[in-house]
């Protein structure tokens, strides 16, 4: 006669990530037998929306998939089409593009660094109970995201799914002086954001490393605008940390998606059956030596080696990607000059273009078909959730074995944290959390 | 002082938009430029003793919409409070803010957490009321049920009524001469 000894977790509404999910863990005579992240948010299907509508809508419709990173699903939609209609845009379109993409990076980082994960570090249920005790701390925080919401009203016209921009450029070029206007509180968030860096970096990390391939987005120097550093946000070619260097058209060759039993969200997957990451870590794991000099400094300061495999320690390299991208603001802000037209005029391409950017979380991948009329016949939208969710789940099997002595609250606690890690979006991948952990 | 009526919701959710159906319509009545959707439409606007605005955007971002407001009137739909198109007014006590629930995502932070946050911060009006109208239905793409429609028009009466005399007192910041 054998005797199964299980134990059973449940967190039904994982806490402080963006949407709404669960998570189940069983473990089976002290194994961790399976990790499931349950995505049930129902299914938005925008790619059979986006069928049958004129090329110049996918930027406006899919904003829509997200309130935390809109700027990410146009451009990415943007890149993609224009890539087909062989467009390409003129230096201070480009800088506005980079720009506006840099207000929804310090917004989204700073929105979940401080009120969504750091509490976890400081021992804190919530950025309220923080609030109550760091009165100065969330205040900053709260002054930073709104640097980075005014820049994405300036350029984008308003920092909930901006709607200035369009398929060759923006509806209306901001001036240079209302540009300007916004430079003494950015370099106010800089250097806020620069010690802010210091601070985060000195939170006590849970030991964790894992192996996943690391991808992001490599620009060339032609991706690359007057005025911007090289590390990817709007454009690039696909990189790995085991040696992928392809252009974006070569995504389908590298990664697909598949559908699991257990969430309402398509898990996407290297060909090669390797587990992936895209995100923060990938990007600075990829692309270090491209940080602005500000960021960089600071990374060097606090110990920040590429590649880093904590996944805990994210939390520090998105504060640098924040410091990185108020520096790069100002230097586009510095260099940008009014263009004669605000955009470029588009003529569709029957075919299928291609198109990527860096959200906040990691690559976002788009793909439209055009018929000659420049009518979409076909979209496909991958967002990085979608693609971490293996990841994310290889990580919490690894975590939760290693800490089975902790008790029920303690581990759920924790592996709340280590979701969070990951910047989960999940209303753009159902497009998250109740977490179960059984034990058996 | 000066009033803030700050109207909330989605305009594609149905009776979800009475708020802001409700904000647009008593700027238009009493003649006031609308902030709406973070286009701060009032910029460069003299300040006046009453301000309208609505908002669809996350929730945290309320800090920034009532800030510098000594009064503030919220309007909003509402749910479980009595049969569609009931009103209610309350008076925020934020030492009373008890119902935060659980935290979660910030895309659903929700108007609690924001006052109970905005209190911890001192980043509260002075005075902070929420008009709610209770909401019969909120499919995506429906107009406001009749027994809203019917509501909202009584509101937007009241508040015209209620915040218009406050317009004839004098403009901010202007200086009062003694006569002779």
């Amino acid at each position: 006669m054998s005797h199964t000894h299980s134990r059973d977790i449940r967190v039904a509404e994982l806490a402080r990530v963006e949407g709404e999910g669960a998570m189940h863990v069983s473990v089976v005579d002290g194994r961790v037998d399976h990790v499931e992240l349950q995505i049930y948010e129902p299914p938005r299907f925008f790619e059979a929306l986006l069928r049958g509508r004129d090329f110049r809508e996918p930027p406006d419709i899919t904003a829509r998939i997200c309130g935390i990173c809109p700027v990410a699903y146009q451009l990415s939609a943007i890149n993609a089409i224009e890539s087909l209609c062989r467009v390409e845009v003129p230096d201070p379109i480009r800088q506005l593009r980079r720009l506006l993409y840099c207000g929804e990076w310090i917004e989204s980082h700073v929105l979940h660094v401080f009120l969504l994960h750091a509490p976890d570090f400081l021992g804190y249920a919530s950025a309220l109970d923080l609030a109550a005790d760091d009165k100065a701390l969330v205040e900053m925080a709260l002054r930073m995201r709104k640097a980075g919401n005014t820049l994405l009203e300036v350029v984008g016209g308003r920092a909930i799914h901006p709607i200035n921009v369009k398929v060759g450029g923006f509806h209306r070029a901001p001036t240079k002086a209302a540009l300007e206007a916004l430079v003494p509180e950015l370099e106010w968030a800089r250097d806020a954001a620069v010690e802010a860096v210091r601070l985060v970096a000195s939170f006590d990390f849970p030991d964790l490393a894992h192996d996943h391939r690391y991808v992001a987005l490599r620009p060339t120097a032609e991706d690359t605008p007057p005025g911007a550093t090289g590390y990817p946000i709007e454009r690039g070619r696909l990189l790995s940390t085991d040696g992928l260097d392809a252009p974006v058209e070569a995504w389908p060759e590298y990664f697909a998606e598949h559908q699991v039993a257990h969430s309402t969200a398509l898990h996407a997957q290297a060909l090669d059956g390797a587990t992936y990451l895209v995100g923060p870590a990938a990007r600075f794991a990829l692309n270090a030596d491209l940080l602005a000099p500000a960021a960089a400094q600071v990374a060097t300061e606090v110990g920040l080696v590429a590649p880093d495999r904590n996944p805990f320690r994210s939390i520090i390299i998105r504060t640098v990607e924040t410091v990185h991208a108020l520096e790069e603001a100002l230097s586009l802000i510095d260099a940008y000059e009014e263009p004669d037209e605000s955009s470029v005029p588009v003529e569709p391409v029957a075919g299928t273009g291609h198109g990527v950017s860096e959200a906040p979380r990691g690559i976002l991948y788009h793909r439209y078909t055009l018929d000659e009329q420049g009518l979409i016949t076909d979209a496909v939208i991958v967002p990085p959730t979608s693609q971490n969710q293996r990841a994310v789940e290889a990580d919490l099997a690894e975590f939760v074995q290693a800490h089975l002595e902790l008790d029920d609250d303690d581990l759920q606690w924790r592996c709340e944290q280590a979701i969070r890690n990951y910047d989960p979006c999940i209303s753009c991948s159902t497009h998250f959390l109740d977490l179960t952990v059984d034990r058996r | 002082m000066t009033t803030l009526l700050l109207g909330l919701g989605n305009r594609d959710r149905g009776d979800d938009a009475v708020g802001l159906q409700v904000g647009a319509r008593v700027a238009a009545r009493l003649g006031l430029p609308l902030a709406a959707e973070g286009v701060l439409a009032a910029a460069g606007h003299t300040p006046r003793p009453v301000a309208v605005a609505t908002w669809s955007g996350p929730d945290l971002d309320l800090l920034d919409r009532w800030d510098g407001h000594a009064h503030a009137v919220i309007v909003d739909a509402s749910r479980g409070a009595g049969p569609p198109g009931t009103r209610r007014r309350v008076v925020v006590d934020p030492d009373d803010v008890t119902h935060v629930g659980r935290p979660t995502g910030s895309h659903a932070m929700g108007l609690p957490r924001v006052i109970a946050l905005g209190h911890a911060l001192g980043r509260l009006p002075d005075r902070l009321e929420l008009v709610t109208i209770e909401a019969g239905s909120v499919t995506a793409g429906t107009a406001l049920t009749p027994a809203v429609a019917v509501a909202a028009d009584r509101l937007v009466d009241d508040l015209v009524a209620e915040l218009g005399p406050l317009l004839a007192t004098r403009p901010l910041g202007e200086v009062h001469r003694v006569p002779g």
